[in-house]
């Protein structure tokens, strides 16, 4: 069987350009052709940079060609949410009135991919600002989920999700400060990380919120996912909040296809209750293969993190309404109705109302942290119900478990689990202390391992007319 | 019926009202309608703040602790 080299995994591409079985730039050829084809339906990218990319490939195919030093990142077409600034190219946030933001220097972000070969094929579109979840954009279009474009692909990074997940980029680099990294990625069947606050130079990233922003990973797998952490993160001198942690070797948890030694902690009813019957039933399953992989399964007590809805909405958006207020004053016409009533509503937060919000935000904290007493990580499901249809009113209940790792910043991993009755898919939520991305990574490949949800592609993939660009690889979903 | 039709007259407008000074205080230009249109979102503001305060006075933690990570604050 041949698939298209925009089917591929990160992991399976490097092997097949090493070994000279896929040439970078007919990878890029078939990206580029796959974004003609569905972007007019899907609306993923605000700004292609196709030429840079293409010229990237093409360094990619000379390294192979004369055996220079290339790493698993060479030549590998990837998207960045349109926060992440690329020299000469706006970052509009998804919003028009960011549209002649035009940034004069690459974030650490894309500097340290670009230093690690890889191609970027542009920037994704959002849910404006940031400030939502459907990525029903006023600005640039309605993004859908590829899995059903009646649904929605989550958000705010439902472009990076989408266009992974229909073949229009093989990985992405998505913001999340309280879902919209993981929640995206389990609407659209694919792994997506939140790592711990710090671990990713924000110096050249959109700012929404100063104490939960971040940027993560978002591909088919978790070892892709480890794949794009490992060239990004680490110390920056740029970034005042910068972790200077001394950054792993995150292949090496990937190593074991065991859980052998792991606890892995099932929390309160809370998280299990209002929940959709085929996510529970897809959850409780994972949960089981768990503890088949050799991991213990244990319960773990987290009762406050029944307020991150309200402590997270409420810190996150005094927040965003402190750093966006000049947009607020001198561009509200120009907004979406939702982002604008959000911002404004959140401009009357009194500096009581914001502490308070702190002060429930440190007992969750400190309730998570005696859970890491216990046990190693914690699993749950990465949104309470499957992604609705386009137009529901949808905010808290897709984003309610995830809000917590945002809110204690600790890193948190979502895995595709299973679908529903009408292939919506499913995803697995993993949390973990501060810099245990490891752990993280260790728990989610070896899930992998042992399931195929992540193999499967969506039906919008499986129609390329031409066979030009498609290569012999034996499994895309590696 | 009238007079509680009247009643909920008199309690929409306060509250409009109410967030009209809110934008005000913040400095946000307000055109007319704008805060009958916020109304209802405005409330569910102050509903997820009042949860926050009953967590935060039954267990009085400090707002902030410096979190450090090679040096930095956040």
């Amino acid at each position: 069987m041949t698939v298209s080299p925009a089917d591929l995994t990160i992991g399976a591409a490097a092997d097949l350009i090493a070994a000279k079985q896929l040439s970078p730039i007919d990878l890029m050829e078939a990206v580029l052709a796959r974004i003609e084809r569905l972007d007019p339906v899907l609306k993923t990218y605000i700004t292609l940079t196709a030429e840079r990319a293409m010229a990237a490939a093409k360094t990619a195919e000379r390294a192979v060609a004369t055996g220079s030093a290339h790493g698993p990142l060479s030549g590998i077409p990837i998207g960045l949410k349109d926060v992440v600034d690329m020299a000469g190219v706006p970052t509009t946030a998804g919003s028009a009135a960011l549209a002649g933001n035009v940034p004069d220097r690459d974030s650490t972000i894309v500097s340290r991919l670009s230093a690690a070969g890889v191609a970027i094929v542009g920037k994704h579109n959002m849910h404006e600002l940031g400030l939502g979840v459907t990525n029903a954009n006023p600005h640039f279009g309605v993004c859908r989920n590829p899995w059903n474009t009646h649904h929605i692909p989550g958000g705010s990074s439902g472009g990076s999700a989408a266009a992974v997940a229909a073949g229009l980029a093989l990985g992405a680099i998505g913001g999340d400060s309280g879902a919209s990294v993981r929640m995206p990625a389990a609407f659209n069947n694919l792994a997506g990380m939140k790592p711990t606050q710090g671990l990713i130079s924000r110096a050249g990233v959109f700012t929404g919120t100063w104490t939960m922003d971040s940027t993560g990973p978002i591909a088919r797998t978790v070892a892709d996912c480890a794949l794009i952490l490992q060239a990004v993160a680490g110390h920056d001198p740029a970034d005042a909040a910068s972790s200077s942690q001394p950054v792993p070797d995150y292949w090496v948890p990937l190593g074991g296809e065991d859980l052998a030694g792991l606890t892995i902690g099932v929390p309160d009813d809370y998280f299990f209750q209002d929940v959709h019957l085929s996510v529970l039933a897809a959850v409780n399953a994972a949960i089981g293969t768990l503890e088949a992989l050799g991991a213990q399964v244990v319960g773990v007590s987290v009762p406050s993190a029944r307020y991150a809805v309200d402590a997270g909405a409420v810190i996150s958006w005094a927040e965003y309404a402190t750093s966006q207020a000049a947009l607020l004053r001198d561009h509200a016409d120009s907004l979406g109705n939702d982002v604008r009533a959000l911002l404004e509503v959140a401009s009357t937060h009194l500096a009581t109302d914001y502490i308070a919000a702190q002060q429930a935000r440190m007992v969750m904290i400190r309730e998570y942290r005696a859970a890491w007493k216990i046990v190693d990580a914690i699993v749950t499901p990465t949104s309470a119900v499957p992604p609705p249809p386009i137009g529901a009113d949808v905010m808290f209940e897709v984003a309610k478990f995830t809000r917590i790792a945002s809110l204690t910043g600790e890193p948190a991993l979502s895995v595709p689990c299973g679908f529903t009755s009408d292939a919506l898919p499913i995803g697995l939520h993993l949390q973990a202390p501060r810099f245990a991305e490891g752990v993280l990574f260790r728990v989610g490949h070896a899930y992998q391992e042992a399931t195929d949800w992540h193999r499967r592609r969506p039906p919008v993939a499986n129609t390329d007319s031409s066979r030009r660009g498609r290569a012999a690889a034996p499994e895309a979903g590696r | 019926m009238a007079e509680g039709r009247t009643a909920a007259a008199d309690g929409a407008a306060d509250a409009a009202a109410q967030v009209a000074a809110a934008l005000q205080h913040a400095g946000i230009p307000a055109p007319a309608g704008r805060a009958e249109q916020l109304v209802a979102a405005f409330e569910a503001a102050r509903q997820r703040v009042t949860a926050c305060r009953e967590v935060a006075a039954a267990d009085a933690l400090p707002a902030f602790v410096v979190q450090t990570h090679g040096g930095s604050t956040r």
